[in-house]
């Protein structure tokens, strides 16, 4: 029991050393906690909407071609919680942001709200946020 | 893609119990110092510890469960050690396949009803309260007792009139519920439940034959109890006995939100976010 518990402990621990989102339907069966990206492009949309929201964005790789990324969050009600709200980003912002990359390596990835957010170069928002479902 | 595996209720208990400490520690994470607060002696809006401190209560009346209650317990399921299941339980669990625990799958080729904005049932729904982010209220009223969910935008009602639970009705996602005071505290039947929703995240299975108690108990004006008991024997071989349940009075500035699941809006998700997550192209 005691190993068990140990065990239980030490999964905790690595998911908050992670820095990993949890609890999010299937954020870890579609993303690797394990890996983040960040990524700076001009944000085509933001929706702000339930279930979920997520926020579009064009980001320019090594190579310069463009590649068009998503980002999975939470529901308004979630983000309102964080202080979010459906103005926060807007589409021709500038947004830097970190993700938790698909595992299946398409440009799709679940936003890690423990990273610093900036939309034109200024924090907005970051830290201190959970993915709860 | 990750592979299918057969899980016994027995064997997913140990992963019940990494998620439900690191569920845990994610709210603890989460908590920052500008979350509401509860009145003295209350919750927070993620709710407090995992177990009912009486307190010197504030004057309350014991049998008005009213108010928005918010979760504390972490384990998104009735307890961690389910029955065994029969060979059917088994089979339908096989054929579940959900987006969390030691089975999930990527919710693009998972088969979770929520993934399409269906209706969770009454008892994911009263377990999701329990353990997310999103309060119930209850509100009493004459001849009833309502429960309102947040998550789906969704209510029950329990009836109070004394009338027996029906010998034959439609089946439905919240089933048919009465409910009566046994001294303070109030005990809730309910059968007649549509089959296709899940019991939990995990992919639980039940049948049209479950039938569920509930024992609502408020131990002071913060603090709601409750337990349940569901039963049923084509998918379990022994009822299942949930652990302690406790809720905490929400403060009054939390309302339940409009948080409808949008299918629509839940179709474009999936479609622009989740099946590309997932390596699925439909």
């Amino acid at each position: 029991m005691r190993g068990v518990i140990e065990r239980c402990l030490l999964a905790a621990m690595a998911l908050l050393a992670s820095t990993s989102v949890f609890a999010h339907h299937g954020t870890n069966a579609s993303y690797d906690p394990t890996k983040a990206v960040t990524l700076t492009g001009v944000v085509t949309r933001f929706s702000f909407r339930n279930p979920h929201s997520f926020v579009e964005f064009d980001v320019k790789n090594e190579q310069g071609e463009m590649v068009h990324w998503v980002g999975e969050m939470n529901s308004p009600t979630v983000l309102r919680e964080a202080g979010w709200t459906a103005t926060t980003i807007k589409a021709g912002d500038e947004l830097t942001m970190t993700l938790n990359p698909s595992r299946a390596g398409t440009p799709r990835g679940v936003v890690n709200r423990m990273r610093p957010i900036l939309v034109n170069g200024k924090q907005v928002l970051g830290t201190g946020g959970s993915n709860e479902n | 893609m990750q592979a299918i595996r057969a899980v016994t209720p027995a064997s997913i208990v140990r992963a019940r119990s990494v998620i439900a400490i690191a569920t845990l520690t994610a709210g603890l994470t989460a908590a920052t110092p500008g979350h509401a607060q509860a009145p003295a002696g209350g919750g927070g809006r993620r709710g407090g510890g995992a177990e009912a401190r009486p307190t010197v209560s504030v004057p309350h009346d014991p049998r008005d469960l009213s108010g928005v209650w918010t979760r504390t317990s972490p384990l998104l399921t009735l307890s961690q050690t389910p029955p065994p299941f029969t060979p059917l339980g088994k089979k339908l669990f096989d054929a579940k396949k959900p987006s969390y625990g030691p089975r999930a799958v990527p919710p693009a080729v998972g088969n979770d009803p929520m993934g399409n904005c269906d209706p969770l049932g009454l008892v994911r729904n009263l377990l999701l309260e329990l353990v997310a982010v999103y309060p119930m209220e209850i509100v009493q009223t004459r001849d009833r007792v309502f429960q309102f969910f947040e998550w789906g935008h969704s209510y029950r009602q329990v009836w109070t009139d004394g009338r027996p639970l029906p010998k034959d009705v439609d089946l439905t996602f919240n089933g048919i519920s009465t409910g009566g005071w046994a001294g303070d505290t109030f005990v809730v039947t309910s059968g007649f439940f549509d089959d296709r929703s899940w019991l939990d995240h995990f992919g639980m299975p039940h049948s049209t034959e479950m039938t569920l108690e509930e024992r609502y108990r408020r131990l002071d004006r913060d603090t709601l109890e409750l337990n349940m008991t569901l039963t049923d024997p084509k998918i379990f071989t022994a009822p299942w006995v949930s652990e302690r349940k406790i809720m905490k009075l929400a403060p009054r500035s939390r309302e339940i939100a409009e948080q409808f699941c949008v299918p629509s809006q839940e179709a474009e998700f999936n479609r622009i976010v989740r099946d590309p997550a997932g390596g699925v192209v439909r």
